[in-house]
């Protein structure tokens, strides 16, 4: 019956949020995953192409330097061939002015099967910072020796042959250009720092990139101790790639490094005899991704929880009116027939709302003609005792009128008026007390006290209980206010001691008291009849129930008048010892 | 008027009491009031009347129990009795009847018609 019987477990609002939280979620995760994977492969490809570009830029930076170097120490040669020692001498010491770098030439012409040295020049200021003597320099023709004999068509060779702790040292082989099967009849070596093949080797902040020969030996490397040991980089897979592609010139692959990955590009440089190869660390490439999709989540987090936030402003629009609304059946529940629910939207809500409020206004017009019909029917009980009632100030008046009229002393006349006026305020006053009652009220609620309330009711029955031969006993009591429909509250009254009267017929006793009990204000009607028995008891409210003859009841006065006392937010019970007569008690709430 | 009788007049309402009594004095006749039941009985013990009008309607002891009462003894059996009577309920009039009361005086009356039944009820 009341908002409280039916407990909404899982509100409308709630899930209107879970719903949308989980499609945002969704929603989020689907844009993210996706994100994710375009990003990486996008990134990935990005670093492959880089790598690719960074090992082709460096396979044609060490070509042009090869290249120069070779025309050359080709072109000293060949100037160098058939001239004197002191010539030749001269010869190498401007090749070694034209470059820094150069260390030392030398200068081998064939002699049979073997080629004999002819010069070899040093610049020693160069060896200064090196740490190293021209000894040493000429140690390593012993050491590591070149490879003067093995020099096919194409001759030119080039050699770590770095000297550590701290000279790192290139060696270029070039000799005489011959036709395929023949050997050349002169070759040039040089050893220079290849300072300018390291600076284009020192790597970038992402890539790694180096150089090695035929043999895997590092030529460049952007670490010095790799260089200066003349390390094999056969176990690095780019370079086993390249070493086992055969006629292909470049590649990339992703492979594993320790506990990393790297993503790998490397390219075949001098007539393929030289591998260079530029490395990527794949999680150094895909961090800029990683940063975006770390980014995209944290934003995305933050969308989806101002949506949320959103939402719930937007869950609050949509039921808080619905809210109000059962708000405002509990309110008609209890007979609030003008409750407003106050929900003004142009949406279905809103068209419930107004429906809700039509219904309310036209259930209070049908609770009106009830009770008005209701009225009438307890009015027609009192028929009789009106017309009875008003005969009595009725002849007095048509009796002092005659006497007046006839009348020659003054003073009577006088008497006669006087009485005359008296009666006809008299009966003024019995119609006004019906007329007050039949008229169809508001049912606007007025303060009034309870006592005022109870005689003002009392007047209109008194004399039809008088010439019922029922005598009423008022006992008034403490006499608080109540707020409340007074011509409803009578209507009870009467139904109430009309049931009493004809309970207990001629002779019978009704006490009416005022009083307050339990914080409320009382009005009990008790009768001396036969009561009421036990059987019945839980029945009377009901409506059309009626232990009356036909006829004599509508079977609806106690049901209206419950329905009138629960309405004003009272209570109406009833009390019955069979045999011992009835009470009932209108219990009212005290006005505020 | 050859003569004068006593009448009691019994009605819990002073304006009807009062005038019945102007009418019949006028009429030359002498009244005397009681506004219950009970007060009449108390007149008619210590007085004899001629006649008693009295109201049927009345609080406490009503004008059928009084004249029942009046029925019961010797000294008043016979004293004619006119009610005056709102109530046209016919129960009231069989009741009467039995009371030996057959006059009757419907509200609201006019004065010829009290004088005319008092007349009757008198039997002159």
């Amino acid at each position: 019956m009341s908002a409280n019987g039916h407990r909404i477990r899982i509100s409308l609002r709630l899930k209107l949020l879970v719903l949308i939280g989980a499609l945002l979620l969704g929603t989020m995760a689907g844009y993210l995953f996706l994100a994710l994977r375009l990003i990486t492969q996008d990134r990935l490809a990005y670093a492959f192409d880089l790598n690719q570009r960074v090992a082709a830029m460096l396979s044609i930076q060490v070509q042009d330097s090869l290249e120069s170097t070779e025309e050359r120490l080709r072109l000293f040669g060949e100037l160098a061939v058939g001239r004197s020692d002191a010539e030749i001498e001269r010869l190498a010491r401007q090749l070694l002015a034209s470059d820094v770098d150069l260390l030392r030439v030398s200068f081998f012409l064939r002699e049979g099967p073997l080629m004999t040295a002819r010069c070899r020049v040093v610049d020693e200021q160069r060896l200064v910072p090196l740490e190293i003597s021209a000894a040493e320099l000429d140690g390593l023709d012993r050491t590591r020796p070149l490879p003067l004999a093995s020099l096919g068509s194409e001759p030119v060779v080039v050699l770590n042959r770095s000297l550590p702790p701290s000279a790192l040292i290139i060696s270029l082989v070039v000799g005489q250009r011959v036709g395929p099967g023949e050997q050349p009849a002169w070759v040039v070596a040089l050893d220079a720092v290849p300072t300018r093949v390291l600076d284009a080797f020192a790597g970038g902040s992402t890539y790694v990139a180096y150089l090695v020969d035929a043999s895997g030996t590092v030529l460049a490397h952007p670490d010095r101790a790799k260089m200066l040991g003349a390390v094999r980089l056969t176990d690095e897979p780019p370079v086993q790639a390249a070493l086992a592609g055969g006629g292909i010139t470049s590649g990339v692959l992703e492979h594993a490094a320790g506990d990393r990955r790297l993503l790998s590009a490397w390219a075949r440089v001098g007539h393929g005899r030289l591998i260079a190869v530029a490395s990527i660390d794949r999680a150094a490439a895909l961090a800029a991704a990683e940063r975006l999709v770390r980014l995209s989540a944290l934003v995305g987090v933050a969308m989806v929880l101002a949506a949320l936030l959103i939402s719930i402003f937007a869950a609050r629009a949509v039921t808080g009116p619905l809210r109000r609304l059962s708000a405002a059946t509990a309110a008609l529940a209890a007979g609030d027939y003008l409750v407003d629910p106050k929900v003004r939207s142009g949406d279905e809500i809103g068209e419930l709302a107004q429906d809700f409020k039509r219904m309310a206004r036209e259930l209070r017009d049908a609770q009106v003609k009830l009770l008005q019909s209701e009225k009438l029917a307890t009015f027609g009980q009192l028929g009789a005792g009106i017309t009875h009632e008003i005969k009595n100030p009725l002849s007095a008046i048509r009796g002092f009128a005659q006497l007046a009229l006839r009348g020659r002393d003054p003073a009577q006349v006088q008497e006669s008026l006087e009485i005359i006026e008296k009666e006809t305020q008299r009966c003024l006053e019995i119609v006004q007390n019906f007329l007050r009652f039949a008229r169809q009220d508001k049912g606007e609620r007025v303060r009034v006290e309870v006592n005022a309330l109870v005689q003002d009711g009392l007047k209109i029955v008194a004399h039809q209980l008088a010439i019922s031969g029922v005598k009423l006993t008022v006992e008034l009591g403490d006499a608080p206010a109540v707020s409340v429909a007074a011509n409803q509250i009578h209507q009870v009254m009467l139904n109430l001691l009309l049931n009493a009267a004809q309970a207990t017929g001629r002779g019978g006793v009704i006490v009416v008291r005022t009083g307050v009990r339990d914080g409320r204000a009382e009005i009990t009607v008790s009768d001396n009849g036969p009561g009421i028995p036990a059987d019945v008891l839980p029945r009377i409210f009901e409506p059309f129930f009626t232990t009356k003859e036909a006829g004599k009841g509508t079977g609806l006065g106690l049901s209206v008048s419950y329905g009138i006392v629960r309405d004003h937010g009272g209570e109406l019970v009833a009390e019955s010892t069979p045999g011992a007569g009835a009470t009932f008690r209108v219990l009212l709430p005290l006005a505020a | 008027m050859s003569s004068a009788a006593h009448i009691l007049v019994v009605d819990d309402d002073d304006s009807i009491r009062l005038l019945v009594r102007r009418v019949l004095e006028k009429a030359g006749h002498r009244v005397a009031e009681a506004g219950t039941g009970l007060d009449a009985l108390k007149l008619i013990d210590a007085d004899s009347f001629d006649l008693v009008i009295s109201d049927i309607n009345m609080p406490e002891l009503d004008g059928l129990s009084l004249v029942e009462g009046l029925r019961f003894n010797e000294r008043t059996r016979a004293v004619p009795v006119i009610f005056i009577t709102a109530s046209e309920d016919p129960a009231l009039f069989a009741k009467s009847v039995g009371l030996k009361a057959r006059h009757f005086l419907n509200k609201p009356f006019s004065t010829e018609k009290l004088v005319e039944k008092v007349t009757q009820a008198l039997g002159r």
